[in-house]
């Protein structure tokens, strides 16, 4: 995690293709997300690619400086790699899962990455929950898989809300703050086209078929969620999305108590923090006003949730 | 048979209930309903109206019967006599308590 001393940075962008791919392949490319520095490593052209289009805007750090996670995404090296390629996922040395096929590097980068920040930064009370913002205020998206909550969170940032993370609310326990970690939103399935009409000017990289979750896209974090990645949000909303087809847009005001049992659900690291956990969470839930809402259109859900009132306690 | 069982439970329960008194607990009461973070389990339990008003029950009256708890919260709700049916939705819900953690049982 970061200290008081920031590293030097460049924007990854300002990277010349043949540095990039160096630092790749050779000391690793620390990437900075908001308080998480990863070192990332790899050979492989789809994760060059992915790197280049969706972290362009990111800080670049010196290789020498000091990272959370040191990444590789590079094909194993059994005997099987010469007649089905696969990709493997190591961070400290350690392959802590099993090989993909070998066109699923960048997402399982991503997906990586999620596992190392749910592992291993316990400081911070982690939910498994798509974070935006507008106007100061934050909206907490926690959902289950499937539920519609990236793509409901990917609508929003192309209408004016700010992106902190389309998968993991971290929140500092001593504050109740979201500490933004904007990097790429991953979309599936139906999904991905359903964003592409959606907005247009969003850069996506290539989809990549038949991984554990069906199709899956990414989409390129906003710049200018990228920039203020340093500014921490406070909740105003929790909202538990489900995409229903052919339902009405329709929050659905949900008690502290059930609100709070619900965020247990989807947190990733409750128990490590026992009785702060408790705490912060019910603390979130206090200044927070919660609901269930179910959707099926877009434009309705971004209208619906746009005229949520803010919470007293949030003002 | 099932039934014919409830009844005489329902008729002996002569246990004297208590906040289980090796938990260590949290709670935060919001209107009616309450979350409960019990640190021995590391478990945290919503508590609905009915079995936040028998948890205060069991934390104000200190061990007792649930005859008394009974009467207890009819005194809060001014109601008539509770019904066989009240009673067995107490002795559910001390039960569950029980299951949680949050209470303890034992015979007179």
């Amino acid at each position: 995690m970061r200290t008081g001393r920031i590293a030097r940075a460049v924007k990854l962008a300002d990277l010349s293709r043949s540095q990039l791919q160096r630092r790749l392949a050779d000391t690793g490319l620390s990437i900075r997300t908001g308080p998480v520095v990863s070192r990332i490593r790899s050979r492989l052209p789809a994760v060059v690619e992915g790197i280049t289009l969706h972290y362009a805007p990111h800080p670049a750090l010196e290789s020498g400086e000091f990272a959370d996670f040191d990444v590789r995404v590079d094909r194993p090296q059994g005997w099987r790699r010469w007649w089905r390629p696969q990709v493997e996922f190591r961070v400290d040395g350690e392959a802590p899962f099993a090989p993909l096929p070998g066109d699923q590097g960048f997402p399982m980068l991503e997906w990586g990455l999620n596992w190392c920040i749910t592992s291993h930064c316990h400081q911070f009370l982690i939910l498994h929950a798509a974070v935006v913002e507008r106007d100061g205020h934050a909206m907490s998206l926690p959902a289950p898989p499937g539920s519609g909550k990236s793509t409901l969170c990917a609508g929003l940032i192309h209408r004016g809300w700010r992106l902190l993370s389309d998968e993991l609310a971290v929140i500092d326990p001593a504050t109740l703050e979201l500490l933004p970690i904007p990097r790429p939103v991953s979309l599936k399935n139906g999904s991905i086209d359903v964003i592409r009409a959606w907005a247009p000017e969003a850069a996506f990289g290539p989809v990549v078929r038949e991984t554990n979750k069906g199709a899956v896209a990414h989409c390129r974090p906003p710049v200018e969620a990228v920039a203020s990645a340093d500014r921490r949000a406070t909740t105003a909303w929790i909202v538990l999305p489900k995409w229903i087809p052919g339902a009405e847009a329709r929050l659905t005001a949900l008690s502290n108590a059930q609100s709070m049992m619900r965020l247990i659900d989807n947190a990733f690291n409750y128990n490590v923090h026992g009785a702060v956990g408790f705490q912060t969470l019910a603390d979130l839930v206090e200044r927070s006003r919660s609901y269930e809402f179910e959707y099926a259109s877009l434009d309705d859900a971004v209208r619906c949730l746009g005229g949520l009132p803010i919470p007293e306690h949030a003002t | 048979m099932a039934a014919f069982d409830d009844a005489l439970r329902l008729s002996t329960d002569e246990r004297i209930w208590a906040v289980d008194r090796a938990s260590n607990t949290l709670i935060r009461v919001w209107g009616h309903e309450a979350v409960v973070y019990d640190s021995r389990s590391s478990s945290t339990h919503l508590l609905s109206p009915a079995a936040l008003a028998v948890y205060d029950a069991l934390r104000e009256l200190g061990p007792t019967s649930l005859t008394r708890i009974l009467d207890h919260l009819g005194d809060e709700v001014e109601s008539n006599a509770p019904s066989a049916e009240e009673e067995r939705a107490l002795r559910d819900i001390l039960d569950s308590l029980q299951q949680c953690g949050l209470a303890e049982s034992r015979g007179l």
